[in-house]
């Protein structure tokens, strides 16, 4: 009963967004705004930032949503927009300095899949927003969204090198840090 | 026991895909702001562009045509006031003459482009009449009554005849027929030979004047209305109006 009323209300929220209705973009922010501020989380430093490109998302969202087809998810479509838009944020306020060829980096750390699978959520997400930028971009576009390093080096606009050596970078970097947590861990209960 | 890439990845995504977080009330006001703003500046785009034509064609009016304006303005109202007061201009002539030098010389180049300015004349009649209307206020009713169908031509004469007759002559005038008037005039020839002499000279320094009172008057102070009075002199001849203006200033300029 939810899920029909839900359904209905999205395609009949798209249309009146389209006539540019206040009400139904509100209606319509509030169905995602949850779920799209956990993606622009995972490539922001902090909350703030988070937000920041949220509002950029959902601006966009509205300017384009005239374009919006029915041919495939619109939360796809919303998340794409939500993704390009963070990564423009990054070019706008930040030189993607980090973006660039690195030595590929072999991965020295060794970390156990149960203490990672151990961590929560909330973990993560601080592991990955410590990340410098161009680390935190490639890894989340790549193991979070499951683009390609074709796709990535198109998006982010860099060589597809550099994308496959920033997201062995980004592993490395991401083990060490649970690595750590482990050892602490490990420090106070012994 | 190490972990693969894949699966190192895969535990990423599986504890973060879903992520979810409440955003701020923030947010959504910032979207509003942004989406309002943009719907304002689009209307007002097209005001906006209006504006700045509308200002620059106003501009380009104040740099150009102002002067003309000027002049035919004054005009209209120089008729009035000459009519109404011709006798005045006997004090004025005397007054004018310190100011004319510094004027001809400014004047004498807007007179080419002003050429159309003839009016200009009028722009001193205002003046005129403020300063000489006390002095011959009762001496100019009664003149002006007979003389306003005559014409200017026998305005001019009286205004020559004028100066040089003391106070005591205006009553005389006063009574005296149109006609009358023209034969003093001619009685007393050294002043109209003088500033008849001077006038042929004039004319081109006549339209430098209007030209140099229309620039005068457009950013002018007090003192331009000075300026204006000599002028004034050249109102009263109105009929030959750019003549006779000239022939004033310089006579003012000569005579200095």
């Amino acid at each position: 009963m939810m899920f029909l009323e839900h359904k209905y209300t999205i395609d009949e929220l798209i249309k009146r967004c389209k006539a540019n209705e206040r009400k139904a973009q509100e209606l319509l922010y509030k169905q995602f705004a949850s779920k799209m501020l956990g993606v622009c989380l995972r490539y922001a430093t902090d909350r703030m930032e988070a937000e920041d490109m949220l509002q950029n998302g959902f601006i966009k969202v509205f300017q384009k949503i005239e374009d919006y087809r029915a041919d495939g998810s619109f939360e796809g479509w919303i998340r794409r927009i939500m993704v390009h838009s963070s990564i423009e944020y990054y070019r706008k306020y930040h030189k993607m300095v980090q973006l660039v060829d690195v030595e590929q980096a072999e991965s020295h750390s060794s970390v156990d899949a149960l203490a990672t699978s151990k961590l929560a959520a909330n973990d993560l997400m601080t592991l990955i927003q410590q990340l410098a930028p161009g680390y935190r971009i490639v890894f989340n576009l790549y193991a979070i969204e499951g683009y390609s390093h074709r796709e990535i080096a198109e998006i982010a606009g860099i060589s597809e090198g550099a994308s496959k050596s920033q997201l062995s970078r980004a592993r490395s970097v991401l083990k060490e840090q649970i690595a750590k947590m482990e050892g602490k861990r490990y420090g106070y209960a012994g | 026991m190490d972990m693969q890439d894949k699966e190192f990845d895969s535990l990423f995504r599986s504890k973060l895909e879903n992520f979810e977080a409440e955003p701020t009330g923030q947010v959504w006001l910032g979207i509003t702001e942004q989406l309002d703003g943009k719907r304002r500046y689009r209307a007002l785009l097209p005001w906006l562009s209006i504006a700045a034509s509308v200002t620059i064609l106003a501009a380009a009016g104040i740099l150009f045509i102002p002067q003309k304006k000027t002049g035919d303005v004054k005009h209209s109202d120089k008729v009035n006031i000459a009519k109404t007061l011709p006798p005045v201009i006997k004090t004025q002539p005397v007054k004018v003459k310190p100011e004319p030098k510094a004027t001809a010389e400014t004047v004498t180049h807007p007179a080419n482009r002003l050429a159309h300015v003839k009016a200009s004349p009028v722009n001193s009649a205002p003046a005129k009449v403020k300063e000489a209307a006390p002095a011959s206020a009762p001496a100019i009713d009664n003149v002006v009554k007979h003389d306003e169908q005559p014409v200017l031509a026998v305005q001019q004469k009286q205004e020559l005849v004028t100066p040089v007759l003391p106070a005591e002559a205006a009553p005389i005038i006063n009574n005296k027929a149109i006609g009358a008037i023209q034969t003093i005039a001619a009685a007393n020839p050294p002043v109209t030979d003088k500033q008849e002499a001077a006038q042929p000279k004039p004319k081109k320094r006549v339209h430098g004047i209007g030209g140099f009172l229309n620039t005068v008057i457009a950013a002018v102070d007090k003192r331009k209305d000075k300026i204006i009075e000599f002028s004034n002199s050249d109102d009263d001849e109105s009929s030959n109006i750019s003549a006779v203006n000239l022939g004033i200033l310089k006579f003012k300029n000569k005579d200095k």
